[in-house]
């Protein structure tokens, strides 16, 4: 069985792999963990801009510019996410978000 | 000759300069010495003496009105004025004012040297100053009522000088209270005469309350209303004057403006500012009937009887001399009741002379004797003989037998000749004042006893010298010629009362019976007053839940609300960075919805549509 791949296709899979790295970011109780579903919604993001770019707007690629520039912002941002969960660790000896809570009303 | 009142804005303005001086001295943390701060004050004090006296002198020998005015609030139909209105009775008041003022600052200065709120008191003093010229040279009555309060609240300042005293704070504000009843009448006064001469009258803008036109306003407010509220609305003005000159029976607050320090009393309580009460009755003389007229003399009378006859057995001279100076008020009020508005001012003139006097001299006597009770000082005329003379010469005048009293009472009773009964009250509270004035004298001076040591302080002394010199000369005024069978019994009757004191001096008896009661009671005005004021306590109680209760209820109602409210809204922030993440794409996930959902219907509606 031979499936014709569409558009929609890559746009459900960026859209489970959202949810699935939307989900994790909220529920994950180790920042690591909500570090690496970041990554995950980064990835859906790239993929839809692939999809996009592939099926409607080829002729200027677009799209793949962008999302060459979404990896390299992302693994910066990744960087520093490291860092600060780094420091975070340093000083509080803990990475569980439910401890880091001094900020509220 | 003109200098003088086109420059009258000076002598208001000095004061207020000086005033800055002191204070920015204060403020700066300069130390500006004592004497500095006395020679400032007096600077201005005699500026306007000076001026004062030149504008007497110009106005004495030929009468006229200069007024300048410049306009202060401007309306469609109501423009008020400010400015300066000199005529005769200005004249003289203003000269009192300075000449007083001059006097007891001088005096002053002996008198709080001890105090390292020295600076302080002279702002204040000229405070009042600049406030009391203010009134003087009102054109119009909203001038008038504008330096009526300052005036008001420049005396609560005074009274309350020596505040650390918790007494002397409760009678300062007792002392304000009692005189915001006059103000109110004078505001209510002020507001219905306003009323008519809007609406009705259409005066000139320039002379609103004005008292260059006063006459034509009693005949279109006549024109207007009945007899009856025509004479309503005076009576507001007559009340306001009946309380800022302490009249029955509004009498007490002077009584407790005595906690002032002494020199204060001389210059406010008893020389200037309680006599602005005649002087608001002058500026509106041309508006009294007859009707206002007797309830001025009626009130006047009974004044000058009731607080004779309670002074005759107060203990504290203070007190003694504030109720002296009510009757003697009383019998200013008597002289205008009767019409006689020169007599009325030769009479204010001589007293304020010489009940500043006896004041001043109670100043030395109470910082002698360390106290104000009459019982414990004795024999003080063989240590402090000149300060005896002075009393003497003073007591003499306010008992109508000598100097300048003399003359004074000599007129009033020439005034009142035409009414007999009038002139048996007269009498009867001469006897009276007499009898008080040597009392005292005898109580304070004569004794067996020589053990005092004597305040000598050089200004005090000079102070005290000026101004028995001033009580002194007005009694040479007095012509041989003028002398009939009512002066006779007038001196006569001074003479019994000097005897009589000397006979209650000499046997020492503690007095008895009823009437001695009734005037060491003050005819139980305090305790009628506190009555009154327990019945005020019942409607304060009404308003206090009130407010305390339904207004700050309701208000505390709506805070509740709102706290607990926030109280809910608040447990959202709990600090979890991933539930502010899940907010936050939660709510664009609503707004990008909402923005879908909006743009399909109107691409719908377009479809549909074209």
């Amino acid at each position: 069985m031979i499936i014709n791949i569409t558009l929609y296709h890559y746009l459900i899979l960026a859209l489970i792999l959202f949810a699935i790295g939307f989900t994790g970011l909220v529920i994950s109780k180790n920042l690591i963990k909500a570090l690496i579903c970041i990554e995950l919604i980064m990835s859906a993001i790239n993929l839809n801009f692939i999809a996009f770019t592939s099926f409607k707007n080829y002729i200027f690629l677009k799209g793949m510019v962008f999302s060459l520039f979404i990896t390299a912002v992302s693994a910066v941002q990744s960087a520093i996410g490291l860092v600060l969960i780094y420091l975070i660790f340093k000083n509080r000896k803990t990475l569980m978000s439910e401890e880091i809570e001094e900020l509220k009303g | 000759m003109e200098f003088f009142s086109d420059n009258i804005f000076l002598i208001l303005i000095m004061p207020v300069w000086v005033c800055f001086i002191i204070a920015s001295g204060i403020f700066l943390k300069l130390n500006i010495s004592y004497k500095v701060t006395l020679m400032l004050t007096l600077l201005s004090s005699f500026t306007g003496l000076i001026f004062s006296g030149m504008l007497l002198k110009q106005n004495s020998l030929h009468t006229e009105v200069i007024e300048s005015i410049f306009p202060w609030l401007s309306g469609e139909n109501l423009n008020i004025f400010l400015g300066s209105y000199i005529d005769l009775t200005s004249c003289v008041f203003l000269s009192i004012l300075m000449l007083i003022s001059f006097i007891v600052q001088l005096y002053s200065y002996g008198y709080m040297k001890d105090n390292k709120d020295f600076n302080k008191y002279f702002i204040y003093l000229n405070f009042f100053n600049f406030a009391m010229t203010g009134l003087i040279l009102s054109p119009n009555l909203i001038q008038m009522y504008i330096f009526w309060e300052l005036v008001g609240a420049a005396s609560y300042i005074l009274v309350g000088f020596f505040h650390n005293d918790k007494e002397t704070s409760k009678a300062a504000k007792r002392v304000f209270i009692i005189n915001r009843i006059g103000d109110c009448a004078f505001l209510a006064g002020i507001i219905i005469f306003a009323y008519f001469s809007i609406t009705y009258i259409k005066q000139p803008p320039d002379t609103f309350l004005a008292f260059n036109s006063i006459e034509d306003f009693r005949f279109h407010l006549l024109a207007l209303t009945s007899d009856g509220f025509y004479n309503l609305i005076l009576l507001l003005f007559i009340i306001a004057a009946f309380v800022k000159s302490a009249q029955f029976p509004f009498n007490v607050w002077l009584v407790d403006a005595m906690k002032a320090p002494t020199p204060v009393s001389a210059l406010i309580h008893s020389a200037t500012m309680v006599c602005m009460g005649v002087f608001l009755i002058i500026r509106i003389f041309p508006l009294l009937n007859n009707t206002l007229l007797y309830i001025i003399l009626f009130a006047g009378l009974t004044t000058a009887v009731l607080c004779a006859f309670i002074a005759c057995s107060r203990k504290n001279i203070k007190k003694m001399l504030a109720y002296s100076t009510s009757s003697q008020l009383g019998l200013i009020f008597t002289a205008l009741g009767l019409g006689a508005i020169p007599a009325a001012i030769i009479y204010l003139v001589i007293h304020s002379f010489t009940k500043a006097l006896l004041f001043l001299c109670s100043g030395v006597i109470s910082k002698t004797f360390k106290t104000l009770d009459m019982d414990e000082m004795h024999s003080l005329r063989k240590s402090d003989f000149y300060l005896a003379v002075f009393w003497i010469i003073a007591a003499l005048s306010l008992s109508g037998l000598f100097f300048g009293g003399f003359t004074s009472k000599e007129i009033l009773i020439k005034t009142s000749s035409a009414n007999i009964y009038v002139l048996i009250l007269i009498f009867i509270t001469s006897f009276m004042t007499a009898f008080y004035s040597f009392k005292s004298y005898f109580k304070i001076f004569e004794g067996e006893k020589n053990d005092i040591l004597p305040v000598k302080e050089k200004t005090m002394l000079t102070a005290l010298t000026v101004l028995s010199v001033f009580v002194i000369i007005p009694g040479l005024m007095f012509k041989a010629s003028d002398f009939d069978k009512y002066c006779i019994i007038a001196v006569i009757t001074g003479i019994a009362a000097l005897f009589a004191a000397y006979f209650v001096y000499k046997n020492k008896k503690q007095m008895q019976g009823f009437l001695y009661n009734l005037s060491f009671n003050e005819l139980y005005l305090p305790f009628v007053y506190k009555k009154i004021g327990c019945i005020f306590e019942r409607v304060y109680a009404i308003s206090d839940f009130t407010d305390k209760y339904i207004i700050d209820g309701f208000v505390y109602l709506i805070v509740r609300i709102n706290t607990s409210f926030s109280k809910i809204i608040s447990r959202l922030q709990n600090g979890n960075i991933q539930t502010y993440i899940a907010y936050s794409i939660f709510t664009a996930g609503v707004i990008i919805s909402i923005v879908t959902l909006v743009y399909h219907a109107a691409a719908y509606a377009k479809g549909v549509s074209g």
